[in-house]
C-alpha cells in the first residue's frame, strides 16, 4: 500500500499520436506506482478507448486543443482518473453498446470501445464543465508487490 | 507502436494470421489488410496465432470479430490461438468467441483440425 500519493498528469493533442504519448506517459506511472501489470493492462485499454474516440469522433470537427489526463493512486489502493477534452460536447457514456458477441459485430467503433471502459474501470461518469467533457473513473487495484 | 504481421498457408485451406506487436487503432490497418487478402482466398479455416501480441485494443478486437464473421456466413470458423493472459482476458469480458474457438497451444490446435478433417472424409 503505498503510504502517499502518487499523481501524474497527461497533456496529449488532437491527432492519434496521442496514444503514443498515453503509452510512454502511463509506462512512466506504471513504474512510479508499482502498478500490477493486470492493473496497468486494464488502465491502458480504457485510456486508449477514450483517447480513440477523442481524435476519431471530438476533434475530428476540428474544434478543441487537446486532451488531458490526471491520474492518482491513493494510499488506499484506489486509483482515480480524470480524462477530459475540449472537443464539442459529447457524453460516450450515453452511446455503449452491450459487451455480447452479435452486437459487437455491427457496433460502431466508438460505442464497442467505450464499452470496455465500463468494463475496466469500477465506477465511471460524464460531466461538462468549464468547456470540457469530463469523465471521471475510479479502479481498484491490487496492493503494490501483489 | 508497431504492428507486424506474418500470414501463411498451414495447410491446405488452413490459413495462420500472425501478428507481433500492439493491435491499437494506429497499428491495426496492416492487419485488418492481411484478413482483408487470406479470406479472398476463401479459407476453410483461419486461424490468429496471438503469441506476440503483447496488448490488443477494440481497434483489433473489431478486425477478428470481421473475420470471424465473414467466415461464419460462408459455413466455416475463426480460431485464436496463443492468447497471452492480459489479452485473454479482453476476449473473456466480451465473450468475443465461442470457448471451443480458442486453444491455448498448437497441439490442442493440431488435434482440433484432425478431427475435422476425418470428420470431413467421413
Amino acid at each position: 500500500m503505498p503510504e502517499r500519493i502518487i499523481r501524474t498528469k497527461l497533456v496529449l493533442g488532437v491527432e492519434m499520436s496521442a496514444l503514443k504519448d498515453l503509452e510512454a506517459g502511463l509506462d512512466s506511472f506504471r513504474q512510479k506506482a508499482g502498478l500490477a501489470k493486470r492493473d496497468y493492462f486494464h488502465i491502458r485499454l480504457a485510456l486508449d478507448e477514450l483517447v480513440t474516440n477523442s481524435v476519431s469522433y471530438g476533434f475530428s470537427s476540428g474544434v478543441g486543443s487537446g486532451i488531458m489526463i490526471e491520474i492518482a493512486l491513493l494510499p488506499d489502493n484506489v486509483c482515480e482518473i480524470l480524462y477530459s477534452d475540449d472537443a464539442p460536447r459529447f457524453d460516450p457514456l450515453s452511446h455503449t453498446v452491450a459487451p455480447v458477441r452479435s452486437s459487437i459485430e455491427e457496433a460502431s467503433v466508438g460505442g464497442f470501445g467505450i464499452s470496455f471502459v465500463k468494463q475496466m474501470m469500477d465506477e465511471v461518469s460524464y460531466c461538462y464543465e468549464n468547456g470540457r467533457n469530463m469523465i471521471k473513473m475510479k479502479k481498484n487495484v491490487a496492493a503494490i508487490g501483489t | 507502436m508497431t504492428l507486424t504481421v506474418d500470414a501463411y498457408e498451414k495447410i491446405e485451406n488452413v490459413f495462420v494470421i500472425a501478428p507481433a506487436g500492439k493491435i491499437d487503432i494506429t497499428t491495426c490497418a496492416v492487419l485488418e489488410q492481411n484478413v482483408d487478402d487470406i479470406l479472398e482466398r476463401y479459407p476453410k479455416h483461419l486461424i490468429f496465432d496471438m503469441q506476440e501480441v503483447s496488448y490488443i485494443s477494440s481497434a483489433g478486437i473489431r478486425i477478428i470479430l470481421k473475420a470471424h464473421k465473414a467466415m461464419k456466413q460462408r459455413g466455416w470458423k475463426v480460431n485464436l490461438l496463443h492468447l497471452q493472459p492480459q489479452v485473454k482476458k479482453v476476449f473473456d469480458i466480451i465473450k468475443a468467441l465461442p470457448k471451443e474457438q480458442i486453444f491455448s497451444n498448437i497441439e490442442e490446435l493440431d488435434a482440433y483440425l484432425d478431427r475435422i478433417q476425418s470428420n470431413a472424409l467421413k
